[in-house]
């Protein structure tokens, strides 16, 4: 089994002054810009009475967005929704914005990533932070960690998870293709050792910030 | 133009207990179950932890989590005029001492008194359905306010207190004139106005109403020019605290 560690993380915070909180990430050649508003006001009729309404608008590179996008904006939401303690804001909206710089493979993981780091950057109560990776099953059975766009394409299965930082279990899970039950659970397990690496860049990245003021 | 960065609030310095801890969300703050839970934190079975990236403090018995940015929740609202007026809208009062009842003149007049784009200092009645506002200025010491400067500051810095006011320099006390030409004179004092700072390199300091008539006035040793100099800069921000520290505020 061919394993490889996740690309080179960089992250910007702070760089938009409208959102409460933003942030840029990227995994390799892959970056994408988040943008969030809340707790902030919302129409009577999305409203929910004990909790906040989970909005995200996700914005394709080229092109309006469409039924694929529509699934990615599910996608975040409910991993949001998982660890935002949306019960402190009740009849309020909480507005993500993530906005496609550059696909190069993993870019559900990396959305997810850039959220984190943005909720973080706006101060919304967090249960805990979340850590998103990919992985893809080529031909030949072999599952690679962050794969780019050209080995996701060639793959036979491409897989993402996204897991809690206090117990590392399974927040987000989603398929492409086809794998049986013994390759899914090789690729979790890999997905699980290999997020390791991003809670330590929050936690650094947190740490940096901190110590400038 | 005034320097705007934001800046943490330091503890007071006679209750720091720990060395400042930094957690993400989701870190164990404690599992004492003696502590009474802060903003920044919540319960999980008798675990203590942080939901916001921050550093922990502790004042007494109480654990909070203080983020690198929050929002501001006031009740004073010093904002900008409305955009467009309508009777079910903005309930505007005269700001003279009479109290008179409303009548379709006054609103036809009331262009004499406030446009689009000006300041007023009015404290907030009542909060529609919508979200917006009803305002009145039926004390004297709201109103609109005249010639002055708005300095915009990170909500993270202003000091809560009951009640929060616009600052009066020198110059605004001057009886309240259309708008002439400003001579040198009166030019100064609101050109000292945006050299306040809450620099975080130079020291930390609210924002209440004492600390910048405090930092106006220890400004006065110098010129303005010279206070372009960020070493002069440093040195009002460290006379201005010293001041406050000796009357305790701080």
């Amino acid at each position: 089994m061919d394993e490889s560690s996740i690309r080179e993380i960089t992250s910007e915070q702070t760089l938009l002054s409208q959102p409460d909180g933003s942030s840029n990430y990227s995994q390799g050649d892959s970056t994408v810009m988040v943008g969030i508003y809340g707790p902030a006001d919302i129409k009577q009729s999305k409203e929910q009475m004990d909790r906040a309404t989970v909005e995200v608008i996700f914005k394709p590179k080229i092109g309006l967005a469409g039924v694929r996008e529509k699934a990615m904006e599910t996608m975040i939401s409910n991993t949001c929704q998982a660890i935002v303690i949306t019960t402190m804001h009740p009849r309020s909206s909480i507005t993500i914005v993530v906005q496609v710089i550059q696909d190069a493979g993993s870019l559900l993981s990396c959305c997810i990533n850039a959220v984190c780091m943005a909720l973080m950057d706006a101060g919304i109560s967090m249960k805990c932070l979340v850590a998103a990776v990919s992985c893809a099953i080529t031909d030949e059975g072999a599952v690679i960690v962050d794969p780019t766009l050209k080995v996701t394409e060639d793959a036979s299965a491409v897989l993402h998870f996204a897991f809690d930082s206090t117990e590392k279990h399974l927040v987000l899970s989603s398929t492409h293709g086809s794998c049986t039950t013994d390759q899914y659970m090789s690729c979790l397990k890999s997905c699980q050792d290999a997020c390791d690496k991003l809670f330590e860049f929050y936690r650094t990245s947190a740490e940096r910030r901190f110590s400038k003021t | 133009m005034a320097e705007i960065r934001r800046i943490r609030i330091k503890p007071p310095s006679e209750k720091a207990a720990e060395v400042n801890r930094l957690v993400t969300p989701g870190d164990t703050i404690t599992s004492d179950s003696d502590y009474m839970r802060g903003h920044g934190t919540y319960f999980e079975d008798t675990k203590l932890l942080a939901s916001v990236a921050g550093v922990v403090e502790t004042v007494n018995k109480l654990i909070h989590v203080n983020p690198l940015k929050t929002r501001y929740n006031g009740e004073v609202v010093m904002s900008s005029s409305v955009e467009s007026w309508s009777a079910d809208v903005v309930i505007c009062e005269s700001t003279r001492r009479e109290l008179r009842r409303r009548s379709a003149k006054d609103e036809l007049n009331m262009r004499k008194y406030l446009q689009e784009g000006d300041l007023v200092s009015a404290e907030v009645q009542s909060v529609y359905g919508d979200g917006s506002l009803s305002l009145h200025t039926r004390n004297l010491k709201y109103g609109k306010l005249g010639q002055g400067m708005l300095v915009k500051v990170s909500p993270m810095v202003v000091k809560r207190s009951k009640t929060h006011m616009q600052t009066s320099l020198r110059c605004q006390h001057h009886p309240r004139q259309q708008r002439i030409h400003l001579d040198q004179s009166h030019r100064e004092p609101a050109g000292r106005h945006p050299q306040r700072w809450f620099h975080p390199e130079f020291g930390e300091c609210d924002a209440f109403d004492t600390c910048i008539l405090y930092t106006y006035e220890s400004s006065m040793r110098y010129t303005i020019t010279e206070l372009l100099v960020p070493e002069k800069m440093e040195n009002v921000v460290e006379w201005t605290l010293q001041r406050l520290e000796q009357e305790g505020a701080v």
